[in-house]
């Protein structure tokens, strides 16, 4: 009997016959040849494919409009946009003055955050505000749209208060400057943080209205000991042009607007106008109050435009008579004037399915109305308008970026590679030699 | 990759003038085919030939790899559609039986590829187990379970391979 080496050896005797072969290396080179060439033109496409998805990200994040030329008059844009989450960021550097800003949802690759977008007044942009050390906890545009107030976090001397529905305890007040990119900042010495009650408002393009309280226990106190904060010393006012930290008015009451001529509207029922800077109080007695944020102070603060219900008719106070109608439809608030005789104010279409806010102006002289800015889902509060601008004809900017998603972009990158490589795997083994 | 010179386009040619017969035996084991076991030699020799300068001095071992992992590839990309043939091929030895061959060569058609490459290295080729493993880029293991499940089916199929043949082998082994 033969070993199974012996049977191989005889089965392996009817193999075919090596007959010579002179073109095999010319073969080969060919073959090598055009293994390389196609492997090369996949290689190529797949790159020319990554490298546009990676290249159609970055211009959509870098920003898209061109520089303002030198004296550009700002203006409100006549149409607000909604912002996307993935804009990019202003990374510190000035902007130029704002027309307006919109807090909003910043995507990030692992989920999203607070974030306050603005819109350039020069050039229409819309950028996520980069500001430093900011606790979110509110935003508030000068008139004039130099300058965003802002709460600021930082270290406090105890345990941090933050089960207040704030997660970063706040410890101070900052101003950032849109034309310079400066912060000046008033920081608290505090043993818990800050409890705020309400958004800074400015009085004028200088005069910042602020009140703050402190926690009076930190995250490591008792349960029972928990909520609430000191009521403070009631309204300050901090004049950012000058060296002076902010200065208590010794008044203790919520403001509504800023007429941005240094009055402010108070949330009283007697004499509600302030001025900041003389303290005096003026305006008419027995307001009520019922509709604070919907209010609007004319620039010489005698006259007060407000809706009586939310929405409800335009109301225009003077004086301590009854107010008169401005505007008998509704009015969803009062936005500001644009000069004595102008007011501003906000409406919609309450049976319009997405919100189509239209800022619309009124002459008290003649009751004329024309629509000023068409604000889809924006609505005004006190501190996210430039309110001086309202002066000023809207103009028509550029529809801004929706930048992809990041993520679906290094998806899409990940899955051209997969595949390229897949292919090429597959193509390199299916060439015959 | 530099250009291959003549000196090894020389040395490639003369390669393939002393060494395809013997390459050819052991790709006919693994394929069972003609033209299958030509076609096998022709791509691992094509696929040899941009490392033959490196390889000049001792390109058989390289080839070989190049041959045996080629059956296995082909086989999971279904390239070859493995058939038996009606026909007996033409035969020149004297010695056996022409049923014989015909039998072992359709019961080595039964095994899968990878196992029928274990059998042709280690039986036909004469290499070890760990040469096996390193040839066709395996295990040690693998080639192992290999190895006895295709001695185990050819006993089936073929009455008279015995344990002996793998004693004879593995007494031979390192």
């Amino acid at each position: 009997m033969s070993t199974l080496h012996d049977r191989l050896v005889d089965l392996a005797s009817d193999a075919p016959a090596a007959t010579p072969d002179p073109r095999l290396w010319d073969r080969a080179a060919r073959f090598h040849r055009r293994r390389r060439a196609g492997t090369a033109a996949l290689v190529a496409v797949a790159v020319l494919a990554v490298v546009s998805l990676v290249g159609i990200d970055t211009w959509q994040r870098s920003p898209g409009v061109d520089p303002a030329a030198p004296g550009t008059a700002p203006a409100l844009p006549a149409r607000i946009w909604e912002p996307s989450g993935w804009l990019p960021g202003n990374d510190g550097q000035p902007t130029g003055p704002l027309a307006l800003l919109r807090e909003t949802e910043r995507n990030g690759w692992l989920g999203s955050e607070d974030g306050v977008v603005a819109v350039s007044a020069t050039t229409g942009e819309y950028l996520f505000l980069d500001l430093p050390d900011d606790a979110h906890r509110g935003h508030a545009l000068s008139p004039d749209g130099s300058k965003v107030a802002y709460w600021i976090t930082g270290e406090t001397t105890g345990s941090p208060q933050t089960s207040d529905g704030q997660d970063l305890p706040v410890v101070g007040i900052a101003v950032w400057d849109a034309e310079s990119g400066e912060v000046r900042r008033h920081e608290v010495e505090t043993e818990h943080g800050l409890g705020i009650a309400a958004d800074p408002v400015w009085a004028d393009a200088t005069a910042l209205v602020a009140t703050w309280g402190e926690y009076r226990v930190g995250d490591d106190a008792p349960a029972r000991f928990q909520g609430g904060f000191y009521s403070g010393e009631g309204l300050r006012v901090w004049d950012v042009a000058a060296d002076d930290a902010p200065r208590l008015l010794g008044l203790d009451a919520e403001v509504d607007a800023g007429n941005g001529s240094g009055q402010v509207l108070l949330t009283v029922d007697d004499r509600p106008v302030l001025d900041v800077r003389t303290g005096r109080r003026s305006g008419p007695s027995g307001r009520r109050t019922d509709y604070g944020w919907v209010s609007a102070l004319s620039p010489d603060g005698s006259a007060i435009a407000f809706p009586r219900s939310n929405p409800g008719p335009l109301l225009l106070l003077r004086g301590d008579g009854r107010p008169d109608v401005l505007i008998e439809e509704d009015v969803e608030e009062a936005v500001g004037w644009t000069d004595g005789e102008t007011v501003v104010f906000a409406t919609s279409d309450p049976e319009a399915v997405d919100r189509d806010t239209r800022l619309e102006v009124v002459s008290l002289a003649t009751g004329e109305r024309r629509v000023l800015v068409q604000a889809g889902s924006f609505q005004h509060v006190p501190g996210n308008l430039a309110t001086d601008l309202l002066a000023v004809e809207p103009r028509d900017f550029p529809e801004p970026d929706r930048p992809w998603d990041p993520r679906v972009v290094a998806a899409l990158v990940g899955f051209v590679t997969l595949v390229a490589g897949a292919w090429l795997l597959g193509w390199r083994r299916r060439v015959e030699a | 990759m530099s250009r291959p010179d003549s000196r090894t386009r020389e040395s490639f040619e003369e390669f393939v003038a002393a060494r395809r017969q013997a390459l050819l035996r052991t790709a006919y084991l693994m394929t069972g085919d003609h033209g299958h076991a030509e076609d096998l030699v022709q791509a691992a020799l094509v696929k040899a030939w941009p490392r033959w300068a490196r390889i000049a001095d001792r390109p058989e071992p390289y080839v070989r790899r190049i041959l045996a992992r080629e059956v296995t590839d082909r086989w999971r990309g279904r390239r070859w559609r493995e058939v038996s043939t009606g026909t007996l091929p033409e035969t020149t030895a004297e010695t056996r039986d022409p049923t014989d061959r015909e039998v072992l060569r359709r019961a080595l058609l039964e095994l899968s590829p990878r196992q029928r490459a274990v059998v042709v290295l280690r039986y036909f080729d004469d290499l070890t187990e760990q040469q096996t493993a390193d040839v066709l880029g395996i295990g040690l293991g693998t080639v192992k379970s290999h190895g006895r499940e295709a001695m185990a089916r050819l006993r089936e199929l073929v009455p008279d391979v015995t344990d002996d043949d793998v004693e004879a082998l593995d007494s031979v082994a390192p």
